[in-house]
């Protein structure tokens, strides 16, 4: 009795935890299409925040090299892929951001807030759907990271090899993690998505 | 395949098209706060401004009236950080009290005090073999414990190879004064060449038969250093040697040297080339008051001026020195070695060393790519005096390697180098 008893307990209690753990949520984009181009959005990906938004709001610009790729008939391969490089930053007296692209003619936007600027962005990221059949599956992957400046070599200096700095340099501990997010989500199909006006 | 190749050339755009420190995000053109101007520029605490060069403080000191660029801030927070590796820098900016202007502060932090493990010296020389040698430095609140084991065919005429300890008390009359103690064991280890000339008659018969070779010796040095204005720092102490002599009975000589040197260093930034100078001299006297067998006077001057502007950086350099009177062969001048007459060998220059030295070097590189000229010429023993040159090609700043020529009439054997900072 007292057995079963102790069976019902554990069973209910992992059962309960199970319950009760974060399970990780699937993380996903939802595509538009707009002419010969797919655009995405990303409502749970939010790019301004944590370190970033201490940088940002230090006075910094910041930035952010996107890359949307398409896949089609295989995982591995991208039939299309979009780059960009967006400046971010943000007004210390207006208390707003301005985002810009790179690339030539360059577009601007200012006075955004967070959510906004980094929808922005996506809004300038069209990747192509030439060749695409409208009934073909598709995946799309947007991966955003934060550019980084060229690594100095701290290690060495007219006083020598400091060694603690060269093994961290070498175990890539010297440097920050890398700040990047990645989003995946499909498959898709043209003939499905919403035609959207273009950005 | 194809993928990895495109994200890598992705994910390098951002180190191409790099401008920024260590970990930090790259500043970019098109910042918002550009239009502001910044109303005053601080470094926090005050106290450590003094360590920092005039010239860094003089553009902090300028930026009040500026229009904000923070690129330009983050590459003054940069040299704050190579001026004092010991602090962390972080910039802050806020809002001023003026419309439309901001405030910066550069605050300074302290590392952590942790033991760090330094090597000060690593080469290979195709003549000379390895040089390597290993520290460990720990800072104690305002004291600086180290340690360290060495192994070094490049300075003197001999391999020493040993232990040494030190201990430096900083941070006495506002940081200017330092006092230590510096402790060193060595064994001596000789080129046959260096047996040969001693047992050899004397080229000019002065001094040269009263050298003897050591089998160990002890150096005891306590000192102390003060910083007389920013780019100057005095410094005194008394060296005190006690050599183990190979001659039968391993009998034991004293060598104490009281000595005094100035050091300058100055670093200023031009409108497109950075600039350092140094400058050093050294006075040493050996006196048979300070308890020395041994009694010389040696002075010792040098300077070397760095320019660097793009991917272009030359560097010259000239050394003088003259040594009177009867001197162990530690202090006696070489030419010949990593950073002297680079394609000579320093047995074929002076086996025993020089008693006058005098050596130019202009150095140049372009990106990676270096080439060297070294020009020396030195006196032993009141012989002749003799000029030599050399060129050496190599690839590398800070670590890289030499290929090394002497310019001379017959047969050229290059020299090899491979190591740091020579």
């Amino acid at each position: 009795m007292m057995r079963r008893w102790l069976v019902a307990w554990i069973c209910g209690t992992c059962l309960t935890a199970g319950l009760l753990l974060p399970v990780e949520q699937t993380l996903t984009l939802r595509p538009r299409a707009a002419g010969q181009d797919v655009f995405v959005s990303a409502p749970d990906l939010h790019v301004i925040e944590g370190a970033l938004l201490e940088r940002l709001k230090n006075g910094a610009g910041v930035a952010l090299d996107y890359h949307l790729a398409l896949f089609a008939g295989s995982r591995t391969v991208a039939r299309r892929r979009s780059y960009e490089r967006f400046t971010l930053s943000y007004d210390l007296w207006e208390e707003n951001y301005t985002v810009s692209t790179l690339r030539s003619p360059r577009s601007a936007a200012s006075r955004l807030g967070a959510r906004e600027a980094e929808k922005w962005c996506l809004d300038h990221l069209p990747v192509a759907t030439a060749g695409l059949r409208g009934d073909e599956p598709f995946w799309l992957k947007l991966e955003i990271r934060v550019a980084r400046g060229k690594p100095s070599e701290e290690w060495l200096s007219e006083g020598g090899v400091n060694l603690g700095r060269l093994i961290d340099a070498l175990g890539g501990k010297g440097e920050k993690k890398p700040e990047e997010w990645v989003r995946e989500a499909g498959p898709f199909r043209l003939r499905d998505l919403a035609q959207a006006r273009m950005p | 395949m194809r993928l990895t190749i495109l994200s890598a050339v992705w994910f390098g755009m951002g180190v191409l098209c790099a401008q920024a420190g260590p970990g930090s995000s790259l500043e970019v053109a098109g910042n918002v706060n550009a239009r502001y101007l910044v109303e005053r520029a601080e470094i926090q605490p005050e106290s450590l401004q003094e360590k920092l060069t005039q010239a860094l403080l003089a553009r902090v000191k300028a930026l009040p009236g500026q229009a904000f660029d923070a690129a330009s801030l983050e590459e003054l927070a940069e040299r704050m950080r190579k001026q004092l590796p010991s602090y962390q820098v972080v910039l802050k900016v806020a809002r001023g009290a003026e419309r439309d202007q901001l405030r910066v502060t550069f605050e300074l932090i302290r590392k952590g005090s942790g033991p760090e493990v330094v090597v000060p010296r690593f080469g290979y020389h195709s003549k000379q073999n390895f040089t390597f040698g290993a520290d460990v430095n720990g800072r104690f609140g305002e004291m600086v414990l180290s340690a360290g084991a060495l192994t070094d065919q490049d300075e003197l005429t001999e391999r020493y190879s040993g232990i040494r300890f030190g201990a430096q008390r900083r941070g006495l009359w506002e940081d200017r004064v330092r006092f230590g103690l510096g402790v060193e064991l060595w064994r001596s280890q000789w080129n046959p060449g260096v047996a040969s000339a001693l047992a050899a008659p004397a080229e000019g018969g002065a001094g040269e038969q009263d050298l003897e070779l050591y089998r160990t010796r002890t150096q005891f040095r306590p000192f102390v250093a003060v910083r007389l204005f920013e780019p100057l720092e005095w410094e005194a102490g008394i060296s005190m040697h006690r050599l183990q002599m190979q001659s039968p009975g391993a009998r034991h000589e004293l060598s104490s040297a009281a000595y005094t040197s100035l050091r300058l260093v100055r670093r200023w930034k031009g409108s497109e080339a950075e600039h350092r100078l140094t400058a050093d001299y050294e006075f040493r006297l050996g006196a048979g008051d300070l308890g020395s067998d041994f009694s010389y006077r040696k002075h010792q001057a040098g300077a070397s001026y760095r320019l660097e502007s793009g991917n272009d950086v030359l560097i010259a350099s000239a050394m003088a020195g003259w040594l009177n009177g009867r001197a162990p062969l530690y202090e006696r001048f070489v030419l010949g070695n990593s950073r002297t007459l680079r394609g000579w060998s320093k047995w074929d220059v002076a086996p025993l060393g020089s008693d006058q030295v005098a050596h130019g070097s202009v150095d140049y590189s372009y990106r990676e790519f270096r080439v060297v000229y070294d020009a020396g010429s030195s006196r032993a023993f009141g012989g002749m005096r003799k000029l030599r040159h050399s060129v050496a090609v190599g690839y590398g700043r800070g670590f890289g390697f030499l290929v090394a020529f002497p310019l001379r009439e017959g047969r050229v054997e290059p020299i090899f180098l491979v190591g740091m900072n020579f």
